[in-house]
Protein backbone atom coordinates (compact mmCIF):
# COMPACT_ATOMS: atom_id res chain seq x y z
CA UNK A 1 0.00 0.00 0.00
CA UNK A 2 1.69 3.39 -1.23
CA UNK A 3 2.20 5.76 2.04
CA UNK A 4 -0.67 8.45 0.18
CA UNK A 5 -2.86 5.50 0.64
CA UNK A 6 -1.95 5.07 4.69
CA UNK A 7 -2.36 8.67 4.49
CA UNK A 8 -5.72 8.75 3.80
CA UNK A 9 -6.29 5.97 5.92
CA UNK A 10 -5.22 7.56 8.94
CA UNK A 11 -6.75 10.93 8.06
CA UNK A 12 -9.95 9.05 8.56
CA UNK A 13 -8.77 7.31 11.61
CA UNK A 14 -6.94 4.33 10.91
CA UNK A 15 -4.63 4.02 13.74
CA UNK A 16 -3.06 0.51 11.95
CA UNK A 17 -2.67 2.72 8.84
CA UNK A 18 -0.91 5.68 10.75
CA UNK A 19 1.23 2.96 12.43
CA UNK A 20 2.64 1.75 9.54
CA UNK A 21 3.91 4.93 8.30
CA UNK A 22 5.00 5.85 11.92
CA UNK A 23 7.06 2.32 11.46
CA UNK A 24 8.58 3.75 8.20
CA UNK A 25 9.62 7.12 9.31
CA UNK A 26 10.11 7.08 13.44
CA UNK A 27 14.13 6.08 12.99
CA UNK A 28 14.89 8.64 10.44
CA UNK A 29 12.67 11.71 12.19
CA UNK A 30 14.38 10.67 15.06
CA UNK A 31 18.03 10.94 13.59
CA UNK A 32 17.10 14.22 12.37
CA UNK A 33 15.68 15.43 15.44
CA UNK A 34 18.84 13.88 16.96
CA UNK A 35 21.44 15.59 14.54
CA UNK A 36 18.92 18.99 14.99
CA UNK A 37 18.88 19.29 18.32
CA UNK A 38 21.97 17.04 19.86
CA UNK A 39 20.15 15.86 22.57
CA UNK A 40 18.45 13.18 23.19
CA UNK A 41 15.56 14.01 25.32
CA UNK A 42 14.56 16.71 22.99
CA UNK A 43 14.71 14.28 20.20
CA UNK A 44 12.33 12.20 21.63
CA UNK A 45 10.25 14.87 22.62
CA UNK A 46 10.37 16.21 19.25
CA UNK A 47 10.06 13.34 17.06
CA UNK A 48 6.48 12.26 19.05
CA UNK A 49 5.28 15.78 18.44
CA UNK A 50 5.99 15.36 15.08
CA UNK A 51 3.60 12.23 15.03
CA UNK A 52 1.08 13.90 16.86
CA UNK A 53 1.26 16.55 14.80
CA UNK A 54 0.79 14.56 11.81
CA UNK A 55 -2.12 12.26 13.17
CA UNK A 56 -4.01 15.67 13.68
CA UNK A 57 -3.05 17.52 10.26
CA UNK A 58 -3.70 14.23 8.21
CA UNK A 59 -6.66 15.46 7.14
CA UNK A 60 -4.80 18.44 5.39
CA UNK A 61 -2.64 16.69 3.22
CA UNK A 62 -3.80 16.42 0.27
CA UNK A 63 -2.16 13.79 -1.72
CA UNK A 64 -0.59 16.60 -4.31
CA UNK A 65 2.99 15.96 -2.85
CA UNK A 66 4.22 13.35 -1.13
CA UNK A 67 3.37 11.94 2.39
CA UNK A 68 7.57 12.37 2.74
CA UNK A 69 7.70 15.53 2.25
CA UNK A 70 5.42 16.65 3.66
CA UNK A 71 6.21 14.73 7.34
CA UNK A 72 9.59 16.68 6.62
CA UNK A 73 8.10 20.29 6.42
CA UNK A 74 6.39 19.23 9.29
CA UNK A 75 9.43 17.76 11.56
CA UNK A 76 11.81 20.79 9.62
CA UNK A 77 9.51 23.00 11.06
CA UNK A 78 9.09 21.84 14.39
CA UNK A 79 13.19 21.41 14.56
CA UNK A 80 13.25 25.11 13.27
CA UNK A 81 11.17 25.92 16.55
CA UNK A 82 13.10 24.31 18.57
CA UNK A 83 16.62 25.69 17.15
CA UNK A 84 14.55 29.54 17.75
CA UNK A 85 13.57 28.11 21.96
CA UNK A 86 17.51 27.49 21.98
CA UNK A 87 19.00 29.81 20.27
CA UNK A 88 20.05 31.80 23.65
CA UNK A 89 21.90 28.61 24.63
CA UNK A 90 24.87 27.20 23.46
CA UNK A 91 25.17 23.77 24.27
CA UNK A 92 27.96 21.17 23.50
CA UNK A 93 27.04 18.66 20.67
CA UNK A 94 27.07 14.99 21.88
CA UNK A 95 28.73 13.08 19.94
CA UNK A 96 26.41 10.31 18.82
CA UNK A 97 28.30 7.12 17.20
CA UNK A 98 27.30 3.79 17.88
CA UNK A 99 29.80 1.68 19.29
CA UNK A 100 29.91 -0.47 15.45
CA UNK A 101 33.39 -1.06 15.04
CA UNK A 102 32.14 -4.20 12.88
CA UNK A 103 31.78 -1.35 10.27
CA UNK A 104 33.30 -2.64 6.81
CA UNK A 105 33.03 0.13 4.37
CA UNK A 106 33.77 -1.21 0.39
CA UNK A 107 34.37 1.33 -2.03
CA UNK A 108 32.85 0.59 -5.29
CA UNK A 109 36.39 1.26 -6.89
CA UNK A 110 39.55 -0.07 -5.29
CA UNK A 111 41.77 2.31 -7.13
CA UNK A 112 40.13 5.01 -4.58
CA UNK A 113 40.36 3.36 -1.91
CA UNK A 114 41.74 6.35 0.70
CA UNK A 115 44.37 5.13 3.59
CA UNK A 116 42.53 4.78 6.60
CA UNK A 117 44.20 6.87 9.02
CA UNK A 118 41.43 6.82 11.78
CA UNK A 119 38.51 4.01 12.63
CA UNK A 120 35.53 4.37 11.16
CA UNK A 121 34.15 5.29 14.98
CA UNK A 122 36.58 7.96 14.82
CA UNK A 123 35.34 9.67 11.87
CA UNK A 124 32.20 8.99 12.30
CA UNK A 125 32.80 10.83 15.72
CA UNK A 126 34.79 13.97 13.64
CA UNK A 127 31.51 13.96 11.01
CA UNK A 128 29.31 14.32 14.17
CA UNK A 129 31.33 17.28 15.07
CA UNK A 130 31.91 18.68 11.60
CA UNK A 131 27.48 18.88 10.98
CA UNK A 132 27.31 20.02 14.64
CA UNK A 133 29.58 23.32 13.62
CA UNK A 134 27.07 24.31 10.37
CA UNK A 135 24.87 26.44 10.31
CA UNK A 136 21.14 25.40 10.93
CA UNK A 137 20.53 25.92 7.26
CA UNK A 138 22.85 24.17 5.61
CA UNK A 139 23.12 21.23 8.43
CA UNK A 140 19.31 20.55 7.56
CA UNK A 141 19.39 20.35 4.26
CA UNK A 142 22.46 17.66 4.65
CA UNK A 143 20.52 15.56 7.12
CA UNK A 144 17.48 15.75 4.59
CA UNK A 145 19.85 14.36 2.00
CA UNK A 146 21.75 12.08 3.75
CA UNK A 147 19.47 10.86 6.43
CA UNK A 148 15.97 10.97 4.87
CA UNK A 149 17.11 10.05 1.29
CA UNK A 150 15.07 12.91 -0.15
CA UNK A 151 15.79 13.83 -3.94
CA UNK A 152 16.71 17.41 -4.47
CA UNK A 153 13.00 18.06 -5.77
CA UNK A 154 11.54 16.68 -2.34
CA UNK A 155 14.10 18.91 -0.26
CA UNK A 156 13.20 22.09 -2.77
CA UNK A 157 9.24 21.63 -2.09
CA UNK A 158 9.75 20.74 1.56
CA UNK A 159 11.56 23.60 2.16
CA UNK A 160 10.61 26.01 -0.39
CA UNK A 161 13.81 25.85 -2.11
CA UNK A 162 14.67 25.98 -5.80
CA UNK A 163 16.07 22.77 -6.69
CA UNK A 164 18.95 24.68 -8.04
CA UNK A 165 19.14 25.88 -4.89
CA UNK A 166 19.48 22.85 -2.85
CA UNK A 167 22.10 21.30 -5.27
CA UNK A 168 24.47 24.62 -4.63
CA UNK A 169 23.58 24.20 -1.03
CA UNK A 170 24.74 21.04 -0.61
CA UNK A 171 28.03 21.05 -2.34
CA UNK A 172 28.52 24.34 -0.23
CA UNK A 173 27.43 22.37 3.13
CA UNK A 174 30.24 19.01 1.85
CA UNK A 175 32.65 21.76 1.64
CA UNK A 176 32.49 23.31 4.67
CA UNK A 177 32.57 19.41 6.28
CA UNK A 178 35.39 18.72 4.37
CA UNK A 179 37.04 22.37 5.64
CA UNK A 180 36.17 21.34 8.88
CA UNK A 181 37.33 18.51 8.67
CA UNK A 182 40.60 18.76 7.32
CA UNK A 183 40.74 22.30 9.71
CA UNK A 184 41.09 19.44 12.41
CA UNK A 185 44.03 17.51 10.66
CA UNK A 186 41.79 14.32 11.68
CA UNK A 187 40.87 13.42 7.92
CA UNK A 188 42.73 10.69 5.95
CA UNK A 189 45.26 12.65 3.90
CA UNK A 190 43.88 10.83 0.68
CA UNK A 191 40.51 12.55 1.16
CA UNK A 192 42.19 15.70 1.14
CA UNK A 193 41.78 16.81 -1.80
CA UNK A 194 44.60 20.36 -2.82
CA UNK A 195 41.92 21.51 -4.94
CA UNK A 196 39.80 22.04 -2.02
CA UNK A 197 43.23 24.77 -0.77
CA UNK A 198 42.65 27.69 -2.95
CA UNK A 199 44.81 28.30 -5.88
CA UNK A 200 47.10 25.33 -5.35
CA UNK A 201 47.84 22.99 -8.26
CA UNK A 202 49.01 19.69 -8.28
CA UNK B 1 43.57 19.90 -13.21
CA UNK B 2 42.61 23.62 -13.25
CA UNK B 3 39.14 24.28 -13.53
CA UNK B 4 38.10 21.48 -10.70
CA UNK B 5 35.33 23.70 -8.81
CA UNK B 6 32.53 23.33 -11.36
CA UNK B 7 33.43 19.61 -11.05
CA UNK B 8 33.28 19.51 -7.37
CA UNK B 9 29.62 21.26 -7.44
CA UNK B 10 28.92 18.03 -9.71
CA UNK B 11 30.20 15.44 -7.80
CA UNK B 12 27.86 16.52 -5.12
CA UNK B 13 25.05 16.31 -6.99
CA UNK B 14 26.49 12.91 -8.71
CA UNK B 15 26.70 11.40 -5.09
CA UNK B 16 23.05 12.43 -4.58
CA UNK B 17 21.97 10.47 -8.25
CA UNK B 18 20.75 14.07 -9.44
CA UNK B 19 23.07 14.71 -12.55
CA UNK B 20 21.55 14.24 -16.53
CA UNK B 21 23.52 11.57 -18.31
CA UNK B 22 25.28 14.08 -20.06
CA UNK B 23 26.96 15.26 -17.13
CA UNK B 24 27.54 12.12 -15.79
CA UNK B 25 29.19 11.29 -19.03
CA UNK B 26 31.14 14.57 -18.54
CA UNK B 27 32.26 14.29 -14.96
CA UNK B 28 32.98 10.94 -15.36
CA UNK B 29 35.74 11.32 -17.98
CA UNK B 30 37.08 14.07 -15.97
CA UNK B 31 37.50 11.81 -13.04
CA UNK B 32 39.42 9.50 -15.08
CA UNK B 33 42.07 12.55 -15.23
CA UNK B 34 41.82 14.05 -12.08
CA UNK B 35 43.20 12.78 -8.89
CA UNK B 36 41.77 15.30 -6.78
CA UNK B 37 38.20 15.14 -7.71
CA UNK B 38 38.49 11.46 -7.31
CA UNK B 39 39.27 12.10 -4.00
CA UNK B 40 36.67 14.60 -3.54
CA UNK B 41 34.29 12.17 -4.68
CA UNK B 42 35.32 8.86 -2.48
CA UNK B 43 35.11 11.77 0.57
CA UNK B 44 31.41 12.89 -0.56
CA UNK B 45 30.77 8.89 -0.31
CA UNK B 46 32.22 8.59 2.79
CA UNK B 47 30.41 11.29 4.15
CA UNK B 48 27.27 9.50 3.37
CA UNK B 49 28.06 6.20 4.58
CA UNK B 50 29.10 7.29 7.99
CA UNK B 51 26.11 9.50 8.02
CA UNK B 52 23.89 6.59 7.28
CA UNK B 53 26.13 4.72 9.54
CA UNK B 54 25.47 6.93 12.49
CA UNK B 55 21.98 6.27 12.66
CA UNK B 56 20.94 4.95 15.67
CA UNK B 57 17.57 3.40 16.98
CA UNK B 58 14.35 5.59 18.30
CA UNK B 59 14.48 5.15 22.11
CA UNK B 60 12.86 2.06 23.43
CA UNK B 61 8.94 3.50 23.65
CA UNK B 62 8.76 5.94 21.46
CA UNK B 63 7.24 4.29 18.96
CA UNK B 64 4.74 3.00 21.79
CA UNK B 65 4.63 5.99 23.72
CA UNK B 66 3.35 7.64 20.45
CA UNK B 67 0.75 4.94 19.60
CA UNK B 68 -0.64 5.77 22.87
CA UNK B 69 -0.98 9.61 22.73
CA UNK B 70 -2.55 8.75 18.99
CA UNK B 71 -5.01 6.78 20.60
CA UNK B 72 -6.09 8.57 23.38
CA UNK B 73 -6.98 11.38 21.12
CA UNK B 74 -8.67 9.34 18.71
CA UNK B 75 -11.02 8.43 21.82
CA UNK B 76 -11.38 11.96 23.64
CA UNK B 77 -14.49 12.80 23.85
CA UNK B 78 -16.56 15.79 22.06
CA UNK B 79 -19.18 17.95 22.38
CA UNK B 80 -20.27 20.14 19.27
CA UNK B 81 -22.62 22.20 20.15
CA UNK B 82 -24.45 25.97 20.34
CA UNK B 83 -23.41 27.00 16.99
CA UNK B 84 -21.45 30.42 16.71
CA UNK B 85 -22.10 31.84 20.07
CA UNK B 86 -20.19 35.34 18.64
CA UNK B 87 -17.36 36.53 20.67
CA UNK B 88 -14.21 37.80 20.96
CA UNK B 89 -10.97 36.06 20.80
CA UNK B 90 -9.39 38.15 23.48
CA UNK B 91 -11.41 36.50 26.33
CA UNK B 92 -12.57 33.82 27.06
CA UNK B 93 -15.72 33.74 29.15
CA UNK B 94 -17.50 31.17 30.47
CA UNK B 95 -20.95 31.05 31.76
CA UNK B 96 -22.87 29.13 34.58
CA UNK B 97 -26.01 28.05 33.46
CA UNK B 98 -27.63 26.45 36.49
CA UNK B 99 -31.02 23.81 36.00
CA UNK B 100 -33.48 26.03 37.40
CA UNK B 101 -32.80 27.84 33.83
CA UNK B 102 -33.82 25.39 32.52
CA UNK B 103 -36.42 23.81 34.36
CA UNK B 104 -38.19 27.03 33.87
CA UNK B 105 -38.10 27.10 30.25
CA UNK B 106 -39.90 24.01 30.26
CA UNK B 107 -38.61 21.16 28.61
CA UNK B 108 -34.91 19.82 28.60
CA UNK B 109 -36.15 17.45 31.35
CA UNK B 110 -33.23 15.44 30.66
CA UNK B 111 -31.10 18.39 31.98
CA UNK B 112 -32.24 17.98 35.12
CA UNK B 113 -29.75 17.71 37.96
CA UNK B 114 -27.06 18.73 35.82
CA UNK B 115 -25.11 21.76 35.68
CA UNK B 116 -24.49 23.42 32.45
CA UNK B 117 -21.12 25.58 31.89
CA UNK B 118 -21.49 27.48 28.51
CA UNK B 119 -19.60 30.55 26.93
CA UNK B 120 -19.59 31.43 23.85
CA UNK B 121 -16.25 31.94 21.40
CA UNK B 122 -16.03 33.31 17.92
CA UNK B 123 -16.27 30.95 15.47
CA UNK B 124 -16.85 30.67 11.96
CA UNK B 125 -19.75 29.12 12.06
CA UNK B 126 -20.03 26.83 15.08
CA UNK B 127 -18.98 27.00 18.14
CA UNK B 128 -16.75 24.08 19.15
CA UNK B 129 -17.40 23.04 22.87
CA UNK B 130 -15.55 19.73 24.14
CA UNK B 131 -16.35 18.34 27.82
CA UNK B 132 -15.45 15.99 30.07
CA UNK B 133 -18.56 14.64 30.25
CA UNK B 134 -19.29 11.35 31.59
CA UNK B 135 -23.18 10.83 31.74
CA UNK B 136 -22.62 9.07 34.76
CA UNK B 137 -20.89 12.31 36.42
CA UNK B 138 -24.34 13.51 36.36
CA UNK B 139 -22.68 16.92 34.97
CA UNK B 140 -22.24 18.33 31.19
CA UNK B 141 -20.19 20.76 30.42
CA UNK B 142 -20.39 22.63 27.61
CA UNK B 143 -17.41 25.44 27.07
CA UNK B 144 -17.28 27.62 24.85
CA UNK B 145 -15.38 30.95 24.70
CA UNK B 146 -16.49 34.50 24.48
CA UNK B 147 -15.91 38.37 24.95
CA UNK B 148 -15.65 39.03 29.05
CA UNK B 149 -18.44 42.06 29.30
CA UNK B 150 -20.36 41.62 26.75
CA UNK B 151 -21.22 37.67 27.80
CA UNK B 152 -25.18 38.69 27.48
CA UNK B 153 -24.97 40.47 24.41
CA UNK B 154 -22.49 38.05 22.96
CA UNK B 155 -24.68 35.07 23.12
CA UNK B 156 -27.95 36.39 22.84
CA UNK B 157 -27.88 39.10 20.48
CA UNK B 158 -25.41 38.38 17.97
CA UNK B 159 -25.75 34.59 17.08
CA UNK B 160 -29.58 35.08 16.50
CA UNK B 161 -30.04 38.55 15.40
CA UNK B 162 -33.79 37.96 16.38
CA UNK B 163 -32.78 38.77 19.58
CA UNK B 164 -31.85 41.91 18.39
CA UNK B 165 -35.27 43.05 19.17
CA UNK B 166 -35.46 41.23 22.54
CA UNK B 167 -32.52 43.17 23.79
CA UNK B 168 -33.79 46.54 22.29
CA UNK B 169 -36.64 45.98 23.48
CA UNK B 170 -35.57 45.50 27.26
CA UNK B 171 -32.91 47.79 27.44
CA UNK B 172 -34.25 49.17 30.90
CA UNK B 173 -32.91 45.64 32.46
CA UNK B 174 -29.65 47.61 33.91
CA UNK B 175 -26.62 45.21 33.96
CA UNK B 176 -27.25 43.22 30.67
CA UNK B 177 -27.69 45.64 28.65
CA UNK B 178 -25.27 47.59 29.82
CA UNK B 179 -22.75 45.10 29.15
CA UNK B 180 -23.70 44.76 25.60
CA UNK B 181 -21.21 45.72 23.59
CA UNK B 182 -21.80 46.06 19.83
CA UNK B 183 -18.18 46.88 19.21
CA UNK B 184 -17.16 43.59 20.24
CA UNK B 185 -19.18 42.10 17.12
CA UNK B 186 -17.68 44.62 15.15
CA UNK B 187 -14.56 43.46 15.62
CA UNK B 188 -15.59 39.80 15.14
CA UNK B 189 -13.82 37.93 11.93
CA UNK B 190 -16.71 37.36 10.28
CA UNK B 191 -16.87 39.53 7.50
CA UNK B 192 -18.09 38.26 4.40
CA UNK B 193 -20.46 39.28 1.71
CA UNK B 194 -23.45 37.16 3.50
CA UNK B 195 -22.96 39.21 6.66
CA UNK B 196 -22.73 42.39 4.88
CA UNK B 197 -26.11 41.67 3.91
CA UNK B 198 -27.34 40.54 6.88
CA UNK B 199 -26.21 43.65 8.45
CA UNK B 200 -28.15 45.66 5.96
CA UNK B 201 -30.96 43.38 6.77
CA UNK B 202 -30.75 44.17 10.33
CA UNK B 203 -30.30 47.50 9.71
CA UNK B 204 -33.31 47.68 7.78
CA UNK B 205 -35.15 46.03 10.65
CA UNK B 206 -34.17 48.19 13.48
CA UNK B 207 -32.74 51.64 12.28
CA UNK B 208 -35.48 53.30 11.38
CA UNK B 209 -37.28 52.75 14.92
CA UNK B 210 -34.21 52.32 17.16
CA UNK B 211 -31.74 55.48 16.15
CA UNK B 212 -30.06 54.31 18.86
CA UNK B 213 -29.45 50.84 18.35
CA UNK B 214 -25.92 49.73 16.89
CA UNK B 215 -26.53 46.65 14.81
CA UNK B 216 -24.74 44.31 15.44
CA UNK B 217 -22.06 43.76 12.42
CA UNK B 218 -22.48 40.77 13.95
CA UNK B 219 -21.92 37.78 11.45
CA UNK B 220 -21.72 34.92 13.60
CA UNK B 221 -24.58 33.67 11.79
CA UNK B 222 -22.78 33.16 8.45
CA UNK B 223 -22.81 29.87 8.18
CA UNK B 224 -21.77 28.52 5.25
CA UNK B 225 -18.14 27.47 3.71
CA UNK B 226 -18.16 24.65 6.00
CA UNK B 227 -19.54 21.99 4.33
CA UNK B 228 -21.75 19.61 5.05
CA UNK B 229 -22.55 21.42 8.18
CA UNK B 230 -24.69 23.75 5.86
CA UNK B 231 -27.17 20.91 6.17
CA UNK B 232 -28.10 21.69 9.32
CA UNK B 233 -28.30 25.27 8.67
CA UNK B 234 -31.93 25.27 7.66
CA UNK B 235 -34.53 27.59 7.71
CA UNK B 236 -34.36 27.70 11.66
CA UNK B 237 -34.65 30.79 12.27
CA UNK B 238 -38.36 30.70 10.93
CA UNK B 239 -39.51 28.42 13.14
CA UNK B 240 -38.89 30.22 16.18
CA UNK B 241 -41.26 30.11 18.62
CA UNK B 242 -40.56 34.26 20.06
CA UNK B 243 -43.59 36.22 18.88
CA UNK B 244 -41.99 39.14 19.79
CA UNK B 245 -39.43 38.61 17.11
CA UNK B 246 -38.94 41.45 15.46
CA UNK B 247 -36.76 40.48 12.74
CA UNK B 248 -38.19 39.16 9.69
CA UNK B 249 -35.42 36.07 10.07
CA UNK B 250 -34.85 36.02 6.51
CA UNK B 251 -31.29 36.64 7.48
CA UNK B 252 -30.17 33.63 9.80
CA UNK B 253 -29.10 30.31 8.80
CA UNK B 254 -28.74 29.46 11.93
CA UNK B 255 -28.13 26.05 13.15
CA UNK B 256 -31.41 25.09 14.46
CA UNK B 257 -30.50 23.77 17.93
CA UNK B 258 -29.25 27.16 18.20
CA UNK B 259 -31.77 29.35 16.65
CA UNK B 260 -34.39 27.53 19.10
CA UNK B 261 -32.74 27.59 22.09
CA UNK B 262 -31.00 30.83 22.24
CA UNK B 263 -33.63 33.19 22.04
CA UNK B 264 -34.90 31.80 25.23
CA UNK B 265 -31.76 31.97 26.96
CA UNK B 266 -31.39 35.39 25.73
CA UNK B 267 -34.80 36.39 27.16
CA UNK B 268 -33.47 35.12 30.54
CA UNK B 269 -30.46 36.76 30.67
CA UNK B 270 -32.01 40.03 29.72
CA UNK B 271 -34.59 39.40 32.32
CA UNK B 272 -32.69 38.33 35.14
CA UNK B 273 -33.53 34.16 35.02
CA UNK B 274 -30.31 33.88 34.30
CA UNK B 275 -27.66 35.20 36.47
CA UNK B 276 -24.45 35.14 35.05
CA UNK B 277 -21.64 35.42 36.92
CA UNK B 278 -18.63 36.28 34.66
CA UNK B 279 -16.38 36.22 37.77
CA UNK B 280 -17.24 33.05 39.32
CA UNK B 281 -16.51 30.78 36.31
CA UNK B 282 -13.32 30.57 34.51
CA UNK B 283 -13.08 27.10 33.61
CA UNK B 284 -13.14 24.90 30.49
CA UNK B 285 -13.38 21.16 30.40
CA UNK B 286 -11.84 18.67 27.76
CA UNK B 287 -10.26 15.25 28.19
CA UNK B 288 -10.62 14.82 31.52
CA UNK B 289 -8.88 18.25 32.54
CA UNK B 290 -9.68 21.46 33.33
CA UNK B 291 -8.45 24.04 31.95
CA UNK B 292 -8.34 27.21 34.17
CA UNK B 293 -9.33 30.33 31.85
CA UNK B 294 -7.16 32.70 34.29
CA UNK B 295 -3.73 30.89 33.45
CA UNK B 296 -2.87 32.66 30.14
CA UNK B 297 -0.93 29.20 29.53
CA UNK B 298 -4.13 27.15 29.68
CA UNK B 299 -6.22 29.17 27.66
CA UNK B 300 -3.99 29.59 25.13
CA UNK B 301 -4.47 25.63 25.32
CA UNK B 302 -7.69 25.81 25.16
CA UNK B 303 -8.07 27.88 21.87
CA UNK B 304 -5.95 25.97 20.39
CA UNK B 305 -8.19 22.72 20.73
CA UNK B 306 -11.27 24.60 19.90
CA UNK B 307 -8.96 25.96 16.76
CA UNK B 308 -8.18 22.52 16.35
CA UNK B 309 -12.00 21.15 16.38
CA UNK B 310 -13.38 24.11 14.64
CA UNK B 311 -11.18 22.63 11.58
CA UNK B 312 -12.36 19.60 11.39
CA UNK B 313 -14.62 18.65 9.02
CA UNK B 314 -18.32 16.75 9.05
CA UNK B 315 -19.39 13.66 7.87
CA UNK B 316 -23.35 13.81 8.16
CA UNK B 317 -24.94 10.67 8.54
CA UNK B 318 -28.35 11.72 8.51
CA UNK B 319 -31.36 12.00 10.93
CA UNK B 320 -30.37 11.65 14.38
CA UNK B 321 -31.66 7.63 14.98
CA UNK B 322 -32.49 8.26 18.69
CA UNK B 323 -34.32 11.17 19.73
CA UNK B 324 -34.83 10.34 22.91
CA UNK B 325 -32.81 11.84 25.79
CA UNK B 326 -29.80 9.86 26.59
CA UNK B 327 -28.80 8.66 22.95
CA UNK B 328 -26.06 6.20 21.77
CA UNK B 329 -23.41 6.30 24.40
CA UNK B 330 -23.47 9.75 25.26
CA UNK B 331 -25.11 12.74 27.00
CA UNK B 332 -27.94 14.48 25.29
CA UNK B 333 -29.30 17.87 26.63
CA UNK B 334 -32.60 18.86 25.17
CA UNK B 335 -34.10 22.58 25.10
CA UNK B 336 -37.61 21.92 24.49
CA UNK B 337 -37.70 20.33 21.10
CA UNK B 338 -33.69 21.17 20.22
CA UNK B 339 -30.77 19.05 21.28
CA UNK B 340 -28.27 21.62 22.74
CA UNK B 341 -25.95 19.44 23.35
CA UNK B 342 -24.50 15.89 22.47
CA UNK B 343 -21.92 14.31 23.85
CA UNK B 344 -20.87 11.36 22.24
CA UNK B 345 -17.96 8.63 23.04
CA UNK B 346 -15.83 7.28 22.28
CA UNK B 347 -14.90 9.14 18.65
CA UNK B 348 -17.03 12.40 18.82
CA UNK B 349 -20.04 12.65 16.53
CA UNK B 350 -22.12 15.79 16.38
CA UNK B 351 -25.58 16.79 16.36
CA UNK B 352 -26.72 19.78 14.91
CA UNK B 353 -30.90 20.20 14.57
CA UNK B 354 -31.96 17.19 13.48
CA UNK B 355 -28.76 15.64 11.68
CA UNK B 356 -25.73 14.09 13.00
CA UNK B 357 -22.18 13.80 12.04
CA UNK B 358 -19.27 11.76 12.27
CA UNK B 359 -15.77 14.36 11.95
CA UNK B 360 -13.69 12.62 9.17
Amino acid sequence: MSEELLAQKAAKGDSLAFEELLRAYEKRVYNMALKMTANPDDAADLTQEAFIRVWRSLKDFKGDSKFSTWLFRIVSNLCADHARRQSRRKETPLIFGEEDDAYEYEPPDERFEPERELSQKELREELDAAIASLGDDHREIFLMREVYDLSYAEIGEALGLEEGTVKSRLHRTRQKLREFLLARGNIPESFASKGMKGDEKR
Amino acid sequence: MKHCEKYIELISAYVDGELSEAEVSELEAHLVSCEDCRRTLEFYRELSTLEQESMVEPPAGLHDSIMTAVKREKRRPFVRAIPALVGSLAACLVIAVGVGYFGGFGGANETAGMDVMMSARTMDTTVETEGAVPAEAGGLVLATTGAGASVGGEVAFDSAPNYNGAIADSEDSGETTAAYDPSATVESPYSDSSSAIESAKLGDSYDSDKSDYTAPAEPRATPAPQGDNSTSYGTAANDLPLEETTAEATTTDAPRMMSAAMPEIASAIVDGSIVIDADAVTDFSYDNRMYELSDDADANEMLKLLDHFASLELKPLGEVPNVDGLAFSGVTVWYGDTILVFVYYPDGYVVEGDNWYAFE
